[in-house]
């Protein structure tokens, strides 16, 4: 009987980690987009090194900033109480980190697409910039925002290697399917790989096929 | 209750330098050529642009004072703005367009109704023709009882039969509407049709020498780019004496 805990284990840390950034990525995406912000091009880089920096290494920094030595951990422990290394909530804010310029990059695409002056007009019509975000923006890119959730959900399903670093192989805490297919074909359980392997496949697939949909280029047909 | 405007912002080829007022009641079109500075003149009043020095009021508020630091946000103005370019917002109904700040329901029906688009109340503005989104627009602008309207080129993106129709019924209405109107156009004749006082802007400097220039330029521009047939080419003409006779008048 295959272990269907580090499935769910993935699928719930991807509903988590998408909920977060969604939240966290759409007034930094709004504020990239629609406000000067002093030293925006260095901000944007800083947001965008996890796409070329290794898993391990970025994996190896989250787990120094972690850590009960590290200044986020420390900070985090004496708030909390418990430690973030090797939990839930740890490869939690890992994938947060992982895959925020998942989040942002087609967040930001989206909002760029909104004409300048529907803002304006909005300003003019006595909107505030909070109700000009809810009211014209988001209603506005609502299919680069669909984008961007489901990128960053199935980009956390696929995560390995920071995954491993900072939350380890805790069976119902930290071990989620990558990492559960990695040991099954390590300890020659190829059965086992095979069946976690092909569910996530159609998973990942049906989404893909969404992103697709609700991307411009593809409803353009170019 | 009045709009007064005098402002200075360094552009990128010339120096913008304006002052005048306008009286609720009354439209007042700024004409001149591209890049003469007539939007940004608009954006300014709107707060859209900060100009480098000067003074905005209209009903004894100030808007700016750029010597006293006072610069209100364009929020704040309570100001009635059509755009060149349609800004309807393209996932509301015409209907909600329209009621998006209104300040109640009964001007949103009264507006639609005026302006001929109650039937498209439902559609959204990519089902509905260039004149009416424009209708839509103004009806948009008016909603939220503006201290002030100001359009900038607002017929230019339409067709001809449209653009006739929308300066007639402005024309019209102006005079209900109880606040001042600044109109930004580029074609003189559409000036001298509904303006009650034209203001022709060249290089960012009020020009009023220039009137009966742009007259000729934009009536030769006009027979140039199009082939009318013989009724439009006879009411061109009956309409560019008209317009001469009060570009004159206006000179005098």
């Amino acid at each position: 009987m295959v272990d269907l805990l580090p499935l769910y284990l993935s699928l719930k840390l991807a509903a988590v980690s998408t909920a977060v950034l969604m939240v966290v990525a759409a007034p930094i995406s709004y504020a990239l987009v629609f406000h000067r912000i002093p030293g925006k091009s260095f901000l944007e880089a800083l947001i965008n090194l996890p796409i070329v920096l290794p898993p391990t290494v970025l994996g190896f920094y989250l787990l120094v900033a972690l850590g009960p030595r590290g200044s986020f951990g420390r900070a985090w422990e004496s708030v909390f109480g418990s430690p973030l290394l090797f939990t839930f909530t740890g490869i939690v804010v890992a994938s947060l980190v992982y895959s925020l310029p998942f989040a942002v990059a087609p967040m930001k695409t989206a909002f760029c697409r909104i004409d300048r002056r529907l803002v304006e007009n909005a300003q003019i019509l006595g909107l505030n910039p909070m109700a000009i975000f809810f009211r014209v923006i988001l209603p506005n890119s609502l299919a680069g925002v669909a984008a961007s959730a489901i990128l960053v959900f199935l980009h956390t399903i696929g995560e390995f290697g920071v995954i491993l670093m900072v939350g380890g192989s805790i069976p119902g805490k930290t071990k989620v399917a990558s990492i559960a297919i990695f040991e099954a074909v390590e300890a020659l359980r190829y059965s086992d790989a095979w069946l976690m392997s092909l569910a996530l496949v159609p998973v990942c697939y049906v989404f893909l096929l969404l992103v697709n949909r609700l991307t411009p280029e593809a409803q353009h047909g170019t | 209750m009045e709009l007064d405007v005098r402002i200075k912002k360094k552009l990128k080829h010339f120096d913008l330098d304006v002052s005048f007022s306008c009286a609720e009641g009354r439209l007042l079109a700024i004409v001149g050529p591209s890049g003469a500075g007539k939007t940004t003149i608009i954006r300014i009043i709107a707060g859209l642009d900060r100009p480098d020095a000067g003074f905005i009021s209209c009903r004894d508020t100030v808007w700016a004072d750029m010597s006293a630091g006072i610069n209100v946000p364009t929020r704040k103005r309570g100001i009635g703005y059509v755009f060149q370019e349609f800004t309807l917002f393209p996932n509301l109904s015409v209907y909600k367009n329209v009621a998006f700040a209104a300040r109640n329901r009964d001007t949103v029906e009264y507006l639609l109704k005026m302006f001929d688009i109650w039937h498209l109340c439902e559609s959204r503005p990519h089902l509905i023709s260039g004149g009416e989104r424009q209708r839509c627009a103004i009806c948009q602008a008016l909603a939220r009882d503006p201290k002030v309207l100001l359009m900038d080129e607002p017929f230019s993106a339409l067709d001809a039969l449209s653009r006739r129709k929308l300066r007639e019924m402005m024309k019209s209405i102006k005079s209900e509407l109880h606040i001042p109107i600044i109109h930004v156009t580029h074609d003189i004749r559409e000036a001298l049709f509904i303006a009650d006082d034209i203001m022709p802007v060249v290089q960012g400097r009020v020009e009023q020498k220039w009137v009966m220039h742009f007259m000729l330029t934009a009536r030769d521009f006009d027979r140039a780019r199009c082939s009318p047939t013989r009724a439009e080419k006879r009411r061109d003409e009956e309409e560019d004496i008209e317009l001469s006779i009060k570009a004159k008048e206006y000179m005098k």
